[in-house]
């Protein structure tokens, strides 16, 4: 090698990662070259001191706040309200059962279901097994209990919005 | 082709790899005493590279709080084909990013890494700490003016792969970029922190 070796290669022979053949032909250059061997001389200075810079120990106040926090996150309430797809299944489930309800309400009156929980439990399973179609359970429940709806379709997008939120504030931060 | 820098301050060897993956596996099992193990290890590594980052211990202090705790909170999202050192890194760095986004201009010049003599390190319990008096040296001084003066994606990549001991790969992962762009990026990096090392040392004081 006559020419004189370019930037890579000085700093790849400062740190010994040249291969064969190249590490051959930078050997036998550097042994002409007093450039080249001083360059690769302040690479490897400057690598010894990069190298030698001190870890900083982090304060024992770090590691305990995490674990703390973390140990709180883990908590079963904690953990139940954390989880986006428990918060999710919760807010639907809310849903459904408002329409039930609400559709009941329709068929048996308020009082009925007020003074029996029984017959409310019955149209409960009735609504569950026959599959209430979704238009007929909307329709009844405006129907019937307008605002009530409202408020539940209310808390379900607001559930949603906030799981889409934590979803991509995470998504963000990790990509 | 060896890769990663020969000195005892690399944190992240083959071995603490597999145990990460253990501790992983605990963890996800319900074993909060892994939590407690991956949040010891990773503490030191992420509050220096904050620190490098930010300049500020504060600030570093918070990130790498945030940073342990969100990937704890979320390791259902680890994707185990990765190192979990990649992964809690990359976190460390979006939050620094995040925060120095966040920040006004006028607080831009954030407290100098280098220390001024009159510092008394917080966490030394009224006592210099061991870095600080191996810090105080001029050449080292010098080293980090003249790493302040780097653009953010070079200084990074000085940090990831001199401070914090990771490799190629590692940092490949960590930046999501191709092995081959931080081999460039950390030689291109090495070369204007060596003329910026020159150009300070020539500077009249």
């Amino acid at each position: 090698m006559s020419a004189h070796l370019d930037d890579k290669q000085l700093q790849m022979a400062a740190e010994g990662l040249l291969d064969k053949p190249l590490l051959e032909q930078a050997r036998e250059h550097l042994q002409g070259c007093e450039r080249c061997r001083q360059a690769v001389a302040n690479y490897q200075a400057l690598f010894s001191q990069l190298n030698a810079v001190p870890l900083v120990e982090a304060p024992s106040a770090l590691a305990d706040a995490v674990i703390a926090a973390y140990e709180r996150s883990t908590e079963p309430i904690a953990n139940l309200w954390s989880d986006r797809k428990l918060l999710l299944a919760f807010a639907l489930a809310n849903v459904v059962l408002v329409l039930t309800i609400l559709w009941t309400i329709g068929v048996q009156g308020p009082v009925n279901l007020l003074t029996s929980w029984a017959v409310g439990l019955k149209e409960l399973v009735i609504a569950a097994i026959y599959m209430l179609p979704a238009v007929e359970a909307v329709w009844t429940a405006m129907s019937h209990g307008g605002i009530i709806f409202v408020l539940a379709l209310a808390a379900l997008l607001v559930a949603i919005v906030a799981a889409l939120r934590q979803t991509m504030k995470f998504t963000e931060e990790t990509s | 082709m060896k890769c990663g820098p020969d000195h005892q301050r690399t944190k992240l060897t083959r071995d603490v790899e597999i145990t990460d993956a253990i501790l992983i596996e605990r963890l996800r099992a319900g074993d909060s005493s892994a939590a407690t193990e991956l949040v010891r290890r990773y503490s030191t590594p992420l509050y220096n590279f904050s620190y490098r980052f930010t300049g500020n211990r504060e600030e570093a202090q918070e990130i790498a709080q945030e940073a342990l705790l969100k990937a704890l909170k979320n390791m259902d999202r680890f994707n185990p084909r990765y190192k979990f050192s990649s992964w809690v890194y990359r976190i460390c760095r979006n939050l620094a990013i995040d925060r120095k986004r966040r920040k006004r201009p006028s607080s831009e010049l954030n407290e100098e890494i280098t220390p001024d003599p009159g510092h008394v390190d917080p966490d030394g319990g009224g006592t210099r700490s061991p870095e600080f008096g191996a810090m105080r040296s001029e050449e080292n001084v010098l080293l980090h003016k003249a790493l302040e003066t780097l653009g953010e994606k070079y200084r990074e990549i000085i940090v990831l792969y001199h401070f914090s001991g990771l490799t190629y790969a590692d940092i490949a992962e960590t930046l999501e970029i191709p092995q081959g762009t931080v081999m460039n990026r950390l030689f291109r990096a090495r070369n204007k922190l060596r003329e910026a090392m020159l150009t300070l040392q020539e500077a009249p004081s």
